[in-house]
Protein backbone atom coordinates (compact mmCIF):
# COMPACT_ATOMS: atom_id res chain seq x y z
CA UNK A 1 0.00 0.00 0.00
CA UNK A 2 1.77 3.23 -1.49
CA UNK A 3 0.96 6.63 0.54
CA UNK A 4 1.60 9.86 0.12
CA UNK A 5 3.01 10.81 3.59
CA UNK A 6 5.42 8.46 5.33
CA UNK A 7 7.03 9.07 8.67
CA UNK A 8 11.47 8.10 9.46
CA UNK A 9 11.60 5.65 12.12
CA UNK A 10 12.27 6.33 15.22
CA UNK A 11 13.23 4.49 18.63
CA UNK A 12 9.39 5.08 20.61
CA UNK A 13 9.36 5.82 24.45
CA UNK A 14 6.67 6.11 26.00
CA UNK A 15 7.50 6.75 29.84
CA UNK A 16 4.83 6.62 32.72
CA UNK A 17 5.97 9.68 34.91
CA UNK A 18 7.84 12.54 34.61
CA UNK A 19 11.18 12.02 35.93
CA UNK A 20 11.31 8.78 33.62
CA UNK A 21 10.60 10.95 30.79
CA UNK A 22 13.34 14.23 31.80
CA UNK A 23 15.49 11.20 32.26
CA UNK A 24 15.00 10.14 28.81
CA UNK A 25 14.86 13.19 27.34
CA UNK A 26 18.07 14.22 28.97
CA UNK A 27 20.13 10.93 28.45
CA UNK A 28 18.51 10.19 24.82
CA UNK A 29 20.98 13.27 23.30
CA UNK A 30 20.18 15.91 21.08
CA UNK A 31 17.96 14.12 18.60
CA UNK A 32 15.45 13.48 20.71
CA UNK A 33 11.40 15.23 20.31
CA UNK A 34 9.12 15.07 23.03
CA UNK A 35 5.60 13.68 21.65
CA UNK A 36 2.02 15.23 22.85
CA UNK A 37 -0.21 15.40 20.37
CA UNK A 38 1.84 15.57 17.38
CA UNK A 39 0.50 17.75 15.33
CA UNK A 40 2.94 19.66 14.70
CA UNK A 41 5.97 17.17 15.47
CA UNK A 42 4.57 14.61 12.85
CA UNK A 43 3.80 17.33 10.47
CA UNK A 44 7.40 18.64 10.39
CA UNK A 45 8.56 14.59 10.74
CA UNK A 46 6.32 14.33 7.19
CA UNK A 47 7.41 16.98 5.56
CA UNK A 48 11.49 15.87 6.26
CA UNK A 49 11.57 19.22 8.51
CA UNK A 50 12.82 16.89 11.69
CA UNK A 51 14.62 13.52 11.79
CA UNK A 52 14.69 12.81 15.37
CA UNK A 53 16.25 9.49 16.34
CA UNK A 54 13.96 9.01 19.27
CA UNK A 55 10.21 10.05 20.29
CA UNK A 56 9.52 10.47 24.38
CA UNK A 57 5.95 10.32 24.20
CA UNK A 58 4.31 11.86 27.29
CA UNK A 59 0.59 11.10 26.63
CA UNK A 60 1.13 7.76 29.33
CA UNK A 61 1.85 10.46 32.71
CA UNK A 62 -0.94 11.28 34.20
CA UNK A 63 0.12 14.45 35.57
CA UNK A 64 -0.40 17.86 33.38
CA UNK A 65 -4.16 17.35 32.41
CA UNK A 66 -5.62 19.69 35.23
CA UNK A 67 -7.14 22.60 34.93
CA UNK A 68 -7.67 24.29 38.50
CA UNK A 69 -8.34 27.34 39.94
CA UNK A 70 -5.42 28.65 42.32
CA UNK A 71 -5.28 29.76 45.52
CA UNK A 72 -5.44 34.08 45.11
CA UNK A 73 -8.08 33.85 42.26
CA UNK A 74 -5.85 32.87 39.15
CA UNK A 75 -5.80 29.44 37.07
CA UNK A 76 -3.51 26.53 36.67
CA UNK A 77 -3.37 24.80 33.38
CA UNK A 78 -1.64 21.54 32.75
CA UNK A 79 0.77 21.95 29.77
CA UNK A 80 -1.05 18.14 28.17
CA UNK A 81 -4.47 20.15 28.06
CA UNK A 82 -5.50 19.73 24.56
CA UNK A 83 -6.42 23.15 22.75
CA UNK A 84 -10.23 21.84 22.39
CA UNK A 85 -10.58 21.43 26.44
CA UNK A 86 -8.90 24.81 26.64
CA UNK A 87 -11.98 26.29 24.04
CA UNK A 88 -14.90 24.72 25.99
CA UNK A 89 -13.46 25.28 29.61
CA UNK A 90 -15.96 27.27 31.14
CA UNK A 91 -13.16 27.82 33.77
CA UNK A 92 -11.56 29.81 31.28
CA UNK A 93 -14.51 31.31 29.84
CA UNK A 94 -15.57 32.80 32.63
CA UNK A 95 -12.61 35.30 33.56
CA UNK A 96 -10.08 34.32 31.26
CA UNK A 97 -12.13 34.37 28.11
CA UNK A 98 -9.02 35.66 25.66
CA UNK A 99 -7.57 32.55 26.30
CA UNK A 100 -10.83 30.37 25.22
CA UNK A 101 -11.14 32.67 22.24
CA UNK A 102 -7.55 32.28 21.07
CA UNK A 103 -7.78 28.68 21.35
CA UNK A 104 -10.88 28.14 19.17
CA UNK A 105 -9.30 30.14 16.05
CA UNK A 106 -6.50 27.48 15.85
CA UNK A 107 -6.60 25.02 13.15
CA UNK A 108 -9.37 21.98 12.87
CA UNK A 109 -11.85 20.53 15.25
CA UNK A 110 -9.59 17.31 14.65
CA UNK A 111 -6.54 19.29 14.93
CA UNK A 112 -7.36 20.83 18.80
CA UNK A 113 -8.74 17.55 19.68
CA UNK A 114 -5.05 16.14 20.03
CA UNK A 115 -2.71 19.30 20.22
CA UNK A 116 -1.63 20.36 23.48
CA UNK A 117 -1.46 24.02 24.94
CA UNK A 118 2.29 22.65 25.93
CA UNK A 119 3.24 21.80 22.48
CA UNK A 120 1.43 24.86 20.58
CA UNK A 121 4.09 26.65 23.04
CA UNK A 122 6.98 24.66 22.62
CA UNK A 123 6.83 25.23 19.26
CA UNK A 124 7.27 28.35 19.21
CA UNK A 125 6.22 29.64 16.01
CA UNK A 126 5.45 33.64 16.08
CA UNK A 127 2.34 33.06 14.85
CA UNK A 128 0.83 30.76 17.63
CA UNK A 129 -2.51 31.90 18.82
CA UNK A 130 -2.60 30.84 22.56
CA UNK A 131 1.21 33.08 23.24
CA UNK A 132 -0.32 36.43 22.67
CA UNK A 133 -3.38 36.08 24.77
CA UNK A 134 -1.46 33.88 27.34
CA UNK A 135 1.06 36.76 27.72
CA UNK A 136 -1.77 39.20 27.47
CA UNK A 137 -2.97 37.42 30.85
CA UNK A 138 0.56 37.99 32.74
CA UNK A 139 0.96 34.09 32.66
CA UNK A 140 4.07 32.19 33.89
CA UNK A 141 5.57 28.92 32.89
CA UNK A 142 6.11 25.87 34.85
CA UNK A 143 9.04 24.18 33.56
CA UNK A 144 10.40 20.61 35.22
CA UNK A 145 13.33 18.80 34.89
CA UNK A 146 15.89 16.08 36.37
CA UNK A 147 17.42 18.97 38.95
CA UNK A 148 14.21 20.62 39.96
CA UNK A 149 11.94 23.41 38.43
CA UNK A 150 11.69 26.72 37.63
CA UNK A 151 9.05 29.13 36.91
CA UNK A 152 9.64 32.18 34.25
CA UNK A 153 7.44 34.56 32.62
CA UNK A 154 5.87 33.15 29.51
CA UNK A 155 7.41 35.93 27.44
CA UNK A 156 11.19 34.87 28.41
CA UNK A 157 10.06 31.66 27.49
CA UNK A 158 10.62 32.00 23.71
CA UNK A 159 14.16 32.98 22.63
CA UNK A 160 13.16 33.16 18.97
CA UNK A 161 10.91 31.49 16.29
CA UNK A 162 10.87 28.08 16.83
CA UNK A 163 13.06 28.46 20.11
CA UNK A 164 12.43 28.38 23.65
CA UNK A 165 14.67 28.32 26.57
CA UNK A 166 13.53 24.77 27.59
CA UNK A 167 17.09 22.80 28.96
CA UNK A 168 17.54 19.02 28.10
CA UNK A 169 15.62 17.10 29.82
CA UNK A 170 13.11 19.72 30.73
CA UNK A 171 9.71 19.74 30.02
CA UNK A 172 7.13 22.60 29.90
CA UNK A 173 4.42 21.01 32.52
CA UNK A 174 1.94 23.80 33.36
CA UNK A 175 0.89 27.75 32.68
CA UNK A 176 -0.08 29.67 35.93
CA UNK A 177 -2.61 32.84 35.32
CA UNK A 178 -2.55 34.99 37.78
CA UNK A 179 -6.14 36.10 38.87
CA UNK A 180 -7.49 39.26 36.59
CA UNK A 181 -8.11 42.41 38.14
CA UNK A 182 -11.96 43.38 38.30
CA UNK A 183 -13.11 45.15 35.39
CA UNK A 184 -10.78 43.51 33.08
CA UNK A 185 -11.67 42.77 29.38
CA UNK A 186 -10.01 41.38 26.17
CA UNK A 187 -10.00 40.13 23.21
CA UNK A 188 -7.86 38.68 20.63
CA UNK A 189 -8.40 39.51 16.91
CA UNK A 190 -6.24 37.25 14.07
CA UNK A 191 -6.39 37.75 10.20
CA UNK A 192 -5.70 34.84 8.66
CA UNK A 193 -5.90 33.52 4.39
CA UNK A 194 -9.12 31.00 5.68
CA UNK A 195 -11.45 30.20 8.38
CA UNK A 196 -8.59 29.27 11.47
CA UNK A 197 -5.57 29.61 9.06
CA UNK A 198 -2.16 29.82 10.56
CA UNK A 199 -2.25 33.70 11.66
CA UNK A 200 -1.02 36.23 8.89
CA UNK A 201 -1.30 38.47 11.81
CA UNK A 202 -2.90 38.29 15.44
CA UNK A 203 -3.13 40.92 18.21
CA UNK A 204 -4.22 40.17 22.33
CA UNK A 205 -5.86 43.29 23.78
CA UNK A 206 -6.77 43.18 27.44
CA UNK A 207 -7.65 46.47 29.09
CA UNK A 208 -8.50 47.46 32.88
CA UNK A 209 -11.04 49.94 33.38
CA UNK A 210 -10.91 52.44 36.32
CA UNK A 211 -13.74 52.25 39.09
CA UNK A 212 -15.71 54.75 37.35
CA UNK A 213 -15.37 53.31 34.33
CA UNK A 214 -14.35 55.89 32.32
CA UNK A 215 -10.70 55.56 31.57
CA UNK A 216 -8.49 53.14 31.01
CA UNK A 217 -6.29 51.99 33.57
CA UNK A 218 -4.15 49.62 32.20
CA UNK A 219 -3.53 47.86 29.06
CA UNK A 220 -1.66 44.87 27.70
CA UNK A 221 -1.16 44.52 23.96
CA UNK A 222 0.17 41.61 22.83
CA UNK A 223 1.27 40.97 18.95
CA UNK A 224 1.10 37.84 17.47
CA UNK A 225 3.43 36.92 13.73
CA UNK A 226 4.64 40.39 13.77
CA UNK A 227 8.06 39.66 15.29
CA UNK A 228 10.45 37.08 15.78
CA UNK A 229 8.76 36.07 18.57
CA UNK A 230 5.29 37.26 20.09
CA UNK A 231 5.99 40.71 21.88
CA UNK A 232 4.16 43.06 23.58
CA UNK A 233 4.16 46.99 22.63
CA UNK A 234 4.83 49.05 25.73
CA UNK A 235 4.24 52.45 23.10
CA UNK A 236 0.56 51.14 22.57
CA UNK A 237 0.13 50.13 26.21
CA UNK A 238 1.40 53.51 27.02
CA UNK A 239 -0.71 55.35 24.63
CA UNK A 240 -3.75 54.32 26.81
CA UNK A 241 -2.91 53.81 30.55
CA UNK A 242 -4.75 56.81 32.19
CA UNK A 243 -6.88 57.96 29.29
CA UNK A 244 -10.48 58.18 28.33
CA UNK A 245 -10.36 55.46 25.48
CA UNK A 246 -12.32 57.36 22.52
CA UNK A 247 -11.43 57.07 19.26
CA UNK A 248 -8.65 59.09 18.81
CA UNK A 249 -7.04 57.20 21.44
CA UNK A 250 -7.31 54.04 20.45
CA UNK A 251 -5.74 55.11 16.88
CA UNK A 252 -2.93 56.51 18.56
CA UNK A 253 -2.14 53.04 20.26
CA UNK A 254 -2.75 51.15 17.35
CA UNK A 255 -0.18 53.23 15.68
CA UNK A 256 1.72 52.73 18.15
CA UNK A 257 1.67 49.24 18.23
CA UNK A 258 1.94 48.88 14.18
CA UNK A 259 5.49 51.13 14.82
CA UNK A 260 6.89 48.52 16.95
CA UNK A 261 6.35 45.67 14.98
CA UNK A 262 9.34 43.93 13.29
CA UNK A 263 7.05 41.52 10.61
CA UNK A 264 8.85 39.09 7.94
CA UNK A 265 7.40 39.33 4.45
CA UNK A 266 6.53 35.36 3.57
CA UNK A 267 3.79 33.35 1.32
CA UNK A 268 1.11 34.63 3.52
CA UNK A 269 1.93 38.81 3.12
CA UNK A 270 4.62 41.03 3.01
CA UNK A 271 6.07 42.99 6.04
CA UNK A 272 4.53 45.72 5.18
CA UNK A 273 1.25 44.57 4.98
CA UNK A 274 1.46 43.15 8.06
CA UNK A 275 2.43 46.15 9.77
CA UNK A 276 -0.55 47.64 8.09
CA UNK A 277 -2.83 45.09 9.86
CA UNK A 278 -1.47 45.15 13.17
CA UNK A 279 -2.76 48.74 13.35
CA UNK A 280 -6.09 47.49 11.98
CA UNK A 281 -6.14 44.54 14.61
CA UNK A 282 -4.98 46.67 17.10
CA UNK A 283 -7.83 49.26 16.97
CA UNK A 284 -10.05 45.88 16.37
CA UNK A 285 -9.41 44.19 19.60
CA UNK A 286 -8.97 47.45 21.98
CA UNK A 287 -12.53 48.34 20.91
CA UNK A 288 -13.41 44.73 21.60
CA UNK A 289 -11.62 44.43 24.83
CA UNK A 290 -13.42 47.99 26.08
CA UNK A 291 -16.72 46.40 25.47
CA UNK A 292 -15.86 43.69 27.24
CA UNK A 293 -15.12 45.52 30.44
CA UNK A 294 -17.36 47.47 30.48
CA UNK A 295 -19.69 44.63 29.97
CA UNK A 296 -18.15 43.50 33.23
CA UNK A 297 -18.92 46.26 35.32
CA UNK A 298 -22.60 46.81 34.17
CA UNK A 299 -23.90 43.25 34.88
CA UNK A 300 -24.85 42.58 38.36
CA UNK A 301 -22.53 41.50 41.02
CA UNK A 302 -19.38 41.79 39.30
CA UNK A 303 -16.00 40.85 41.13
CA UNK A 304 -15.33 41.75 44.70
CA UNK A 305 -11.89 42.05 45.03
CA UNK B 1 12.73 -5.45 16.57
CA UNK B 2 11.17 -2.10 16.97
CA UNK B 3 7.71 -3.28 16.31
CA UNK B 4 5.47 -3.48 19.33
CA UNK B 5 2.18 -5.65 19.67
CA UNK B 6 -1.12 -3.19 20.97
CA UNK B 7 -4.50 -3.83 21.69
CA UNK B 8 -7.11 -1.47 20.90
CA UNK B 9 -10.98 -1.43 19.76
CA UNK B 10 -12.14 -1.11 16.51
CA UNK B 11 -15.64 -0.39 15.71
CA UNK B 12 -16.69 -2.13 19.05
CA UNK B 13 -14.01 -5.45 18.43
CA UNK B 14 -10.87 -6.09 20.38
CA UNK B 15 -8.36 -6.02 17.80
CA UNK B 16 -4.45 -6.96 18.79
CA UNK B 17 -1.61 -5.66 16.21
CA UNK B 18 2.07 -5.69 15.69
CA UNK B 19 3.46 -1.78 14.95
CA UNK B 20 6.66 -0.32 14.22
CA UNK B 21 6.33 3.05 15.98
CA UNK B 22 6.50 5.20 12.86
CA UNK B 23 3.07 3.30 11.67
CA UNK B 24 0.20 5.53 11.92
CA UNK B 25 -3.45 4.67 12.83
CA UNK B 26 -4.40 5.22 9.53
CA UNK B 27 -1.94 2.80 8.16
CA UNK B 28 -3.01 0.40 10.49
CA UNK B 29 -6.58 0.57 10.00
CA UNK B 30 -6.28 0.25 5.91
CA UNK B 31 -3.33 -2.02 5.77
CA UNK B 32 -3.95 -4.40 8.71
CA UNK B 33 -7.24 -4.05 9.45
CA UNK B 34 -8.33 -3.91 5.68
CA UNK B 35 -11.03 -0.49 6.76
CA UNK B 36 -10.31 0.98 3.61
CA UNK B 37 -13.08 3.90 4.01
CA UNK B 38 -10.63 6.00 6.01
CA UNK B 39 -8.64 7.73 3.45
CA UNK B 40 -5.10 9.80 3.15
CA UNK B 41 -5.39 12.78 0.53
CA UNK B 42 -2.98 15.03 1.93
CA UNK B 43 -1.06 12.65 5.12
CA UNK B 44 -0.73 16.11 6.70
CA UNK B 45 -3.77 17.29 9.59
CA UNK B 46 -5.69 19.46 6.68
CA UNK B 47 -8.02 18.13 4.95
CA UNK B 48 -9.79 15.40 7.21
CA UNK B 49 -10.08 12.68 4.74
CA UNK B 50 -8.23 10.35 7.36
CA UNK B 51 -10.82 11.73 10.25
CA UNK B 52 -11.68 9.10 12.35
CA UNK B 53 -13.54 8.99 16.16
CA UNK B 54 -11.16 8.51 18.83
CA UNK B 55 -12.30 7.70 22.17
CA UNK B 56 -15.30 9.58 21.16
CA UNK B 57 -13.28 12.57 19.72
CA UNK B 58 -12.48 13.29 16.07
CA UNK B 59 -8.95 12.93 15.06
CA UNK B 60 -6.89 12.92 11.72
CA UNK B 61 -5.66 9.80 12.14
CA UNK B 62 -2.60 10.32 9.61
CA UNK B 63 -1.43 12.25 12.71
CA UNK B 64 -2.05 9.57 15.36
CA UNK B 65 0.83 7.07 15.77
CA UNK B 66 -0.99 3.74 15.71
CA UNK B 67 1.30 2.32 19.01
CA UNK B 68 -0.60 6.04 20.53
CA UNK B 69 -3.97 4.47 19.76
CA UNK B 70 -2.64 1.54 22.51
CA UNK B 71 -6.11 0.87 24.62
CA UNK B 72 -8.24 3.06 22.40
CA UNK B 73 -11.54 3.00 21.06
CA UNK B 74 -11.93 3.61 17.03
CA UNK B 75 -14.65 4.47 15.01
CA UNK B 76 -14.30 4.05 11.01
CA UNK B 77 -16.99 4.60 9.02
CA UNK B 78 -17.21 1.10 8.68
CA UNK B 79 -18.73 0.98 11.92
CA UNK B 80 -21.93 3.58 11.98
CA UNK B 81 -23.94 0.92 10.34
CA UNK B 82 -25.96 -2.08 12.40
CA UNK B 83 -27.12 -5.18 11.31
CA UNK B 84 -26.92 -4.30 8.04
CA UNK B 85 -28.60 -1.00 7.96
CA UNK B 86 -27.11 2.42 7.52
CA UNK B 87 -26.79 4.89 10.15
CA UNK B 88 -29.34 8.21 9.68
CA UNK B 89 -26.22 10.25 8.66
CA UNK B 90 -25.48 7.76 5.87
CA UNK B 91 -28.71 7.64 4.38
CA UNK B 92 -29.25 11.32 4.74
CA UNK B 93 -26.20 11.77 2.53
CA UNK B 94 -27.69 9.44 0.34
CA UNK B 95 -30.84 11.35 -0.11
CA UNK B 96 -29.94 14.73 -0.01
CA UNK B 97 -27.50 14.37 -2.45
CA UNK B 98 -24.13 15.20 -0.20
CA UNK B 99 -22.20 12.70 -2.17
CA UNK B 100 -20.50 12.75 -5.28
CA UNK B 101 -16.97 11.37 -5.77
CA UNK B 102 -17.29 10.24 -1.99
CA UNK B 103 -13.50 10.50 -1.00
CA UNK B 104 -14.40 13.07 1.74
CA UNK B 105 -17.71 11.61 2.20
CA UNK B 106 -16.34 9.14 5.27
CA UNK B 107 -14.84 11.86 7.33
CA UNK B 108 -17.41 14.54 6.65
CA UNK B 109 -20.29 11.87 8.15
CA UNK B 110 -17.77 11.39 10.89
CA UNK B 111 -17.07 14.78 11.95
CA UNK B 112 -21.25 14.92 11.83
CA UNK B 113 -21.95 12.06 14.10
CA UNK B 114 -19.25 13.49 16.76
CA UNK B 115 -21.28 16.89 16.28
CA UNK B 116 -24.76 15.08 17.01
CA UNK B 117 -23.64 13.16 19.46
CA UNK B 118 -23.00 15.99 21.64
CA UNK B 119 -25.13 18.73 20.13
CA UNK B 120 -28.64 16.95 18.81
CA UNK B 121 -29.89 20.03 17.34
CA UNK B 122 -27.26 22.39 15.77
CA UNK B 123 -27.77 25.37 13.81
CA UNK B 124 -26.29 25.86 10.32
CA UNK B 125 -23.35 27.95 11.82
CA UNK B 126 -22.75 25.16 14.25
CA UNK B 127 -23.11 22.20 11.74
CA UNK B 128 -20.61 24.40 9.62
CA UNK B 129 -18.06 24.73 12.64
CA UNK B 130 -17.99 21.04 13.46
CA UNK B 131 -17.28 20.50 9.70
CA UNK B 132 -14.31 22.97 8.83
CA UNK B 133 -12.13 20.80 9.08
CA UNK B 134 -13.37 18.51 6.49
CA UNK B 135 -12.46 19.57 2.95
CA UNK B 136 -14.76 18.82 0.09
CA UNK B 137 -14.00 19.53 -3.37
CA UNK B 138 -16.98 18.36 -5.12
CA UNK B 139 -20.41 19.41 -3.56
CA UNK B 140 -19.87 22.81 -2.56
CA UNK B 141 -20.81 21.55 0.91
CA UNK B 142 -24.59 22.92 0.88
CA UNK B 143 -26.00 19.81 0.26
CA UNK B 144 -23.62 18.19 2.72
CA UNK B 145 -25.18 20.35 5.56
CA UNK B 146 -28.43 19.50 4.38
CA UNK B 147 -27.51 16.06 4.90
CA UNK B 148 -26.43 16.86 8.49
CA UNK B 149 -29.58 18.83 9.39
CA UNK B 150 -31.95 15.84 7.85
CA UNK B 151 -30.24 13.12 9.85
CA UNK B 152 -30.43 15.52 12.65
CA UNK B 153 -34.20 15.54 12.72
CA UNK B 154 -34.16 12.25 11.65
CA UNK B 155 -32.44 11.14 14.68
CA UNK B 156 -34.90 13.02 16.78
CA UNK B 157 -37.73 11.64 15.24
CA UNK B 158 -36.54 8.28 16.18
CA UNK B 159 -35.64 9.15 19.29
CA UNK B 160 -39.33 10.36 19.74
CA UNK B 161 -41.24 8.22 18.34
Amino acid sequence: MTYLTYLPKFAYYEPETTAEACSLLANEGENTRILAGGTDLLVKMKRGLEQPRSLVSLNRIADFRDIQPAAGGGLNIGALNTISRLASSTLIKERFGILGQAAGTMALPQVRNRGTIGGNLCNASPAADTAPALVALGSRVRLAGLSGERTLALEDFFSGPGRTVLRRGEILAEILIPAPLPRTGGSYVKLSPRHNDLATVSVAALVVLSPDGRTCEDACIVLGAAAPTVIRSPQAEQALKGKIPDGGVIQEAARAASECSRPVSDVRASAEYRREMVMVLTAQALKQALEKAREGLSSSGGQTK
Amino acid sequence: MNEKMINLKVNGEPVEVLVDPSVTLLQVLRDKLQLTGTKEACGLGECGACTVILDGKTVNSCLVLAVEAKGKEILTIEGLQKNGNLHPLQQAFIEQGAVQCGFCTPGMILSAKALLDENPDPDEAEIREALAGNLCRCTGYVKIVEAVKAAARALKYNNGG
